[in-house]
């Protein structure tokens, strides 16, 4: 299959996701319906990358990542991460009478990234792709996370919602 | 019949997605709204409920949860005589037809994809509740 060519490369003896251009355009299709749809925000891409060696930059963003599977073979990782304000917003926007706590900043971040991983999915598949969904899972920068990612094929796409920065990634397996 | 007089549960892991539901029910008029943080503990509510004689009229259920999702929570529910009449509301953020058309063939009222506007969730309540009207 031809889209299926494009985004999953079987030529070696494991499948692997293959980050490019048009993966790059799935994910700001996916941040653009997720945070308009829900949230009724407008998103700005920036310029995107992809290599190794590139850092996640984490920092102070609150982050959650989803692992990307096929048929229970592990492909990467999908994180999404960000700004403590964007979350405030959208936390005071839509349940607003929630207490706001570093909990449920992490809480807010997990389902935000299991709506941009469910978007990704789908156009991701229609391409012919088969990933399955998983379950958000909290992630803070430490050095065993720059350690599992730093050697790891990157493709970054950091983004303003609302003038705030975030970022989402997603990372291969390590071969 | 009014919709105050409804109950609701709305299961999901996510504080932040039970409260944004819970939040559009009382934009709709809704005032009996419960919370369960997985599907363990709903089922748990659901059964308590429907025993002592108040069952949930609609849940609002999260497929992907970790220890019993959605769809176990489901299918133990459509198992379940005494819990036939109640209405369930998937939610996830699987946007896919044949994902969505096992859910519906599990059991499952209705289905609404994450994300979504405000007015889809009203939307699909009115039709849930035209659904439990003529049931």
């Amino acid at each position: 299959m031809e889209g299926n060519q494009l985004i999953m490369d079987q030529t070696m003896e494991e499948n692997v996701l293959v980050l490019n251009e048009q993966i790059a355009k799935f994910m700001q299709v996916a941040i653009d319906e997720t945070f308009m749809a829900a949230f009724q925000i407008h998103t700005r891409p920036e310029e995107w990358s992809i290599g190794r060696n590139t850092p996640l930059l984490l920092g102070s963003l609150n982050a959650s990542q989803i692992i990307i599977k096929q048929k229970n073979i592990l492909l990467g990782t999908f994180i999404a991460a960000f700004s403590s304000d964007i979350l405030r917003r959208i936390l005071t926007q839509t349940a607003n009478n929630l207490s706001i706590d570093q909990a449920m900043l992490d809480d807010v971040a997990a389902e935000i990234t299991n709506m941009l991983f469910g978007l990704f999915k789908t156009t991701v598949n229609k391409a012919g792709a088969q990933i399955a969904m998983g379950i958000p899972a909290t992630i803070h920068e430490s050095p065993s996370l720059i350690a599992t990612y730093a050697q790891a094929e990157k493709i970054i796409l950091p983004f303003l919602a609302d003038d705030q920065t975030c970022r989402l990634i997603i990372a291969q397996k390590q071969q | 019949m009014d919709i105050g007089t409804y109950r609701f549960l709305i299961i999901d892991d996510h504080a932040f997605a039970r409260r944004s539901v819970s939040n559009e029910l009382k934009q709709c008029g809704a005032t009996l709204i419960d919370e369960a943080a997985d599907g363990v503990e709903g089922l748990q509510k659901i059964k308590q409920q429907s025993e002592a004689g108040q069952p949930y009229d609609i849940v609002f259920l999260d497929w992907a949860m970790p220890n019993l999702d959605g769809k176990d929570v489901l299918l133990a529910c459509r198992a379940d005589h005494a819990l036939d009449q109640m209405a369930i509301i998937m939610l996830s953020a699987e946007s896919e037809d044949e994902n969505i058309l096992s859910l519906l063939e599990a059991g499952a009222t209705a289905y609404i994809t994450k994300p979504f506007k405000p007015e889809m969730l009203a939307h699909k309540l009115e039709d849930v509740l035209s659904w439990k009207a003529t049931s």
